[in-house]
């Protein structure tokens, strides 16, 4: 009877362990020639490979907050980037910075000997050119124009138009500061019925001949008529700086 | 009846094989520690069986008790990065090879006697 209950025994113990053994066979990875010699080295390296594993997903993990850190830095930046692009560019053109296109009148203004000669008014214009070129493009900005040019250079909110004198006596006129010569060219981008019709009507044409200068306005209608080129001069804030 | 216990471990290895049962690697280690533990049962079985000293209830209770304390002294050692699992080898290996040794003897004893018996 005990001799029974051993054999029964051992045989469920033996199945046992049977299973185990081949669970144990089965589960374990082939092992190479060169790899695990022993238990301990297996031991070792499954928790050299697991203290590796974790330092890498820690690796992954930041790598992976940067990630979108750079995205949401990035979003930002790009939004903010264009609005900023796009406010810096409607200053610009707003402060005539940049070059502008469209239809409008080309002025030409220069000395013509074959017009009238009064004596009065003769080559009055070199004495006032600053003047009258003046009133010209002031006229011209109150009536429809948006942009102004006089021979290339732009008008903006801190231009100026004078008339240096020499140590000679013969002024030259200074748009910007840059002088500019006979024959000047005022090219406007605008409304050009409402630019023709001030000069018309301040009879800047009569004005200019009785002075024995031409004075011939061309309208470009077409919708790239005259360009106008943005201001290259130095702005109010290159030298002066605010004292705080 | 010798056979039945190597019948045993055939339908067990079978049952292994055809379950396909597979155990995730970084618990290998506990279940090789169990499987030292349980043939230090078995031959420890053995050799009471041998010394007319086996008890079934011992035996069963030996088995799965010493079984899981090895696995489980195994996992307490790796959480605490001392390698306890040594200590399971060695007192198990050296009852193992102790339990063979003695079951040597008395087989060699039992064919010896049975040698003069037949002189």
């Amino acid at each position: 009877m005990k001799r029974t209950t051993f054999m029964w025994s051992l045989t469920g113990i033996t199945t046992l362990v049977g299973f185990l053994v081949t669970v144990q066979l089965t589960s374990r990875p082939p092992s190479t020639a060169s790899g695990l010699s022993s238990y301990i080295d297996l031991r070792t390296q499954v928790s050299e490979l697991n203290q590796e594993h974790q330092l890498l997903e820690q690796q992954i993990a930041k790598a992976n907050s940067q990630v979108s850190e750079y995205r949401a830095a990035a979003g930002h930046g790009t939004d903010m980037m264009q609005a900023l692009e796009q406010d810096a560019t409607t200053v610009a053109k707003e402060a005539g910075l940049t070059p502008v296109s469209g239809p409008g009148i080309t002025i030409q203004i220069q000395y013509d000997p074959n017009l009238p000669f009064d004596e009065q008014t003769a080559g009055l214009f070199d004495q006032i050119s600053d003047q009258e070129i003046g009133l010209i493009v002031n006229d011209l900005f109150a009536n429809g124009a948006s942009a102004i040019s006089i021979n290339g250079q732009r008008l903006v909110t801190t231009s100026s138009i004078r008339l240096v004198s020499g140590l000679s006596g013969n002024g030259t006129l200074q748009v910007n500061t840059v002088p500019v010569t006979s024959p000047y060219i005022i090219t406007a981008v605008g409304d050009i019925n409402r630019m023709q019709a001030i000069l018309t009507l301040n009879n800047t044409v009569q004005e200019l001949n009785i002075m024995q200068e031409q004075c011939l306005i061309t309208p470009h209608p077409s919708p790239k008529g005259v360009t106008v080129p943005g201001y290259q001069g130095p702005l109010p804030g290159s030298f002066a700086k605010e004292v705080h | 009846m010798i056979w039945l216990p190597v019948l045993g471990l055939v339908v067990g290895v079978a049952i292994g094989f055809v379950a396909n049962v597979t155990i995730p690697i970084m618990y290998s280690s506990y279940l090789s520690i169990a499987i030292l533990a349980a043939l230090d049962t078995v031959f420890g079985g053995i050799r009471a069986s041998l010394d007319k000293t086996f008890d079934s209830a011992v035996f069963l209770s030996g088995f799965f008790f010493n079984t899981l304390i090895a696995a489980l002294l195994a996992y307490i050692g790796n959480q605490l990065g001392v390698d306890l699992y040594l200590a399971a080898v060695v007192a198990f290996g050296v009852r193992l090879f102790q339990n063979i040794a003695v079951i040597r003897r008395v087989a060699f004893d039992r064919a010896g006697k049975r040698r003069l018996k037949g002189n």
